[in-house]
């Protein structure tokens, strides 16, 4: 299956490797979390989850044609 | 005429009222943009050497940049610069709002005050009318009163900055405030203001700015906004601001409680945005332009008082809520409030107060000394001890110094849990176990400020356990491991060139650094303002440069600065965190001075943080600084 994945600006600075969008193929559904270990991305820096336009937390199963963003920690001013 | 720009610097002799109107030169614009870096270059250039930051001498710079008032996300920023009162080097401060677009409207890209008013003044501008007036009526009255009064005697279509009671009592953490609730709050530059008899600058811009293609630019603009409407971050964001980031920071063990003693709060549940919205938020408020309003304006109510405010930040929440024990939002609110009004730093007066507390606590302050009972948690305390500070009455006198020199004619080994850098209060992320945070805060040119340079994400993507076991854990954890300290330097300076170069460009960085608007926008409206094909890296490198810059300032003002300027507290290099998840970490003076050595060495700077003349030469700087490297 195939996963839109994109990061935010902030979390784009940290993993400056990947690309600030991507699109990423499954042979089986994979959930938040194993997605984050595919990316090697820790959990701690993802503040919010957001696939679909909808809020989710790291047990969510994506399926096919899931657009997920990823946003990392801000700087609070 | 230079395309982006008004044209024109407005110097301001307050001790005569000769104004001069000084077309603005255009190696300036070249090698130095706008903004931060017209205020370094100008403040080495003109400042006498050795200026009392509250003698005459000293200069206020109030600077715009190229793409500041123009139709782009947020272009509303302001940047102020001065020699600065609380560390006496190099201080800057930047606020949002509506101020500097109506500056440049007005025709003016720059604003010089120089010299001292006779008596309480403020300084009208509109568009080539600039006149000293008289400001008894407003003298010694709250930043926001002022601003309505102002609105009320000139009209709306004025923008007001102005100082409150402390600025004119020249407390070192003074703000400058703007459109209700907007601080240039950092360094102490409204005592410098205070110091000037200046209270406020109203000023109306009914003028134009040349633009190289002003078709183009109202296109691109367009798009500019629609792409950050529709950016997937934008509904998340805008709802709580940055007061959205406290559950994180707390969940990270960073967030400074009872004056960084620990760094876990937990009620922040009770102090987070989510509280802010539910508890006290009427309307969400945004700056020039700005399509992402990080602005929560409320009414707070409690029982030392209630108040309309805009906030609290992240930043007010972290240092009058955690910092200062205050568990309820209302009372963090109704704390901004006072600060706001009053004109003080909501940073630096929730450091120099958790100080007192502390002291009261121990035992090395009592009822006597400061005037009443204090403690941590209580509004009423805290409320009283920011009036004594900005009226600088009983011991708030010696508090208006700021927290290292209270520390260090108090005595008694306060200054171990003085929280500051080159005496600017340090803010709201506690760094035992981030070390590239910590080199940040240490680092910072005007002295502990997040806005330099903000890599703590960094620092947790690094923290501890691999991914696998974190994600195994649930995604969070109890506890984190002692984080690497080694080979922080180039994520740190990266960050110190990137940050400040939205000061210089005159725009907001949220929507880039938050909501992830590309630097390549930034690249071409840039272009279509200025007709100047510059990328996002060579104006990287001006940012670099006038970093370079501004410690040359700091080695020629500061007595004897160096190494032993950069270090922090020894309460962070000393003391454990006791308890959260970061209990037992913390980052050895061994392990500071390992990090100071990479960092001045990847700086080209001696082993004492002084540039090397090679470094001066480097960036072109040899034909206005010569090197003190030892």
């Amino acid at each position: 299956m195939q996963v839109t994945i994109k990061l935010s600006g902030n979390l784009a600075c940290i993993h400056t490797s990947l690309p600030m969008e991507m699109v990423m193929e499954f042979t089986v559904p994979v959930t938040i979390g194993q997605l984050l270990i595919e990316l090697a991305i820790s959990p701690l820096i993802i503040t919010t989850v957001v696939v679909n336009n909808q809020l989710k937390d790291q047990d969510f199963l994506l399926t096919e044609d899931s657009e997920v963003l990823l946003i990392g920690p801000m700087a609070g001013g | 005429m230079i395309n982006g720009y008004a044209g024109t610097i407005l110097r301001v002799d307050l001790s005569n009222g000769v104004v001069t109107k000084q077309a603005l030169p255009e190696d300036l614009v070249n090698d130095y943009v706008g903004g931060r870096g017209f205020i370094a270059k100008m403040l080495y250039e003109e400042l006498p050497p050795d200026t009392d930051p509250l003698g005459e001498e000293n200069m206020v710079i109030i600077a715009t940049g190229p793409m500041s008032a123009h139709f782009l996300p947020a272009s509303g920023k302001t940047h102020f610069g001065s020699k600065s009162p609380a560390t006496g080097g190099y201080g800057d401060s930047n606020v949002g709002g509506h101020f500097g677009p109506a500056l440049k409207y007005a025709g003016y890209d720059v604003l010089i005050l120089t010299g001292k008013a006779q008596q309480p003044s403020y300084l009208f501008i509109e568009d080539e009318t600039v006149e000293i007036r008289p400001a008894d009526q407003f003298w010694g009255q709250g930043t926001n009163t002022v601003e309505k009064m102002f609105k009320e005697e000139l009209g709306e279509d004025f923008q007001i900055i102005t100082i409150g009671p402390a600025g004119e009592k020249l407390v070192k953490f003074a703000c400058i405030g703007h459109d209700f609730g907007r601080q240039a709050g950092r360094t102490g530059i409204a005592a410098v203001f205070g110091s000037k008899n200046l209270k406020a600058v109203a000023v109306k811009g009914t003028g134009s700015i040349p633009v190289f293609d002003i078709e183009a630019l109202y296109k691109k603009g367009k798009q500019a906004f629609e792409h950050v409407f529709n950016k997937p971050g934008f509904k998340g964001w805008v709802p709580e601001g940055t007061a959205g980031i406290t559950n994180w920071v707390n969940m990270v063990g960073a967030f400074p409680t009872r004056n960084f003693q620990t760094s876990y709060a937990d009620f922040h549940e009770q102090i987070n945005g989510k509280a802010i919205v539910e508890k006290i938020k009427i309307t969400d408020k945004g700056c020039f332009f700005c399509p992402t309003p990080c602005g929560k304006y409320g009414k707070a109510k409690t029982t030392s008082g209630s108040a309309f405010v805009e906030g609290p930040e992240f930043e007010s929440i972290a240092l009058l809520g955690g910092n200062l024990m205050l568990t309820s939002i209302e009372e963090v609110a109704y704390a901004n409030y006072v600060c706001d009004e009053l004109g003080l730093d909501s940073i630096s007066a929730g450091v120099v107060v958790s100080w007192v507390l502390e002291c009261y606590e121990k035992g090395i302050i009592n009822a006597t000394n400061i005037g009443r009972e204090v403690k941590f948690g209580d509004l009423d305390s805290i409320v009283y001890l920011l009036n004594i500070i900005a009226k600088r009455e009983g011991m708030g006198d010696l508090l208006a110094e700021g927290v290292k020199i209270s520390s260090e004619k108090l005595g008694h080994d306060t200054e171990r849990f003085a929280i500051q850098v080159k005496g600017l209060e340090w803010t709201g992320y506690e760094c035992r176990n981030a070390p590239g945070m910590m080199l940040s805060y240490m680092t910072s040119d005007i002295g502990a400020h997040h806005a330099r340079s903000w890599v703590l994400g960094h620092d947790i993507a690094g923290a501890g356990k691999s991914v696998h076991d974190l994600i195994a854990g649930g995604g969070e954890t109890k506890k984190l491991s002692k984080a690497e300290v080694r080979g922080k330097s180039k994520v740190v300076m990266d960050s110190q060139h990137l940050r400040p170069l939205f000061d210089v460009l005159g725009i907001c960085r949220l929507q880039f650094m938050e909501i992830g608007f590309e630097v390549e926008h930034y690249e071409e409206l840039f272009y279509l303002i200025t007709g100047k094909q510059r990328s996002w890296q060579e104006l990287l490198q001006v940012s670099e440069k006038i970093w370079h810059l501004t410690r040359c300032i700091n080695v020629r003002e500061v007595k004897g600065y160096g190494r032993n300027y950069d270090y922090p507290p020894r309460r962070f290099y000393e003391e454990p965190i006791p308890d959260g998840p970061n209990e037992g970490n913390y980052i050895t003076k061994e392990e500071i001075d390992l990090m100071l050595d990479e960092y001045y060495e990847a700086r080209g700077w001696d082993k004492n943080g002084i540039p090397k003349q090679e470094t001066i030469d480097r960036f072109g700087l040899s034909s206005l600084v010569q090197s003190r490297e030892s």
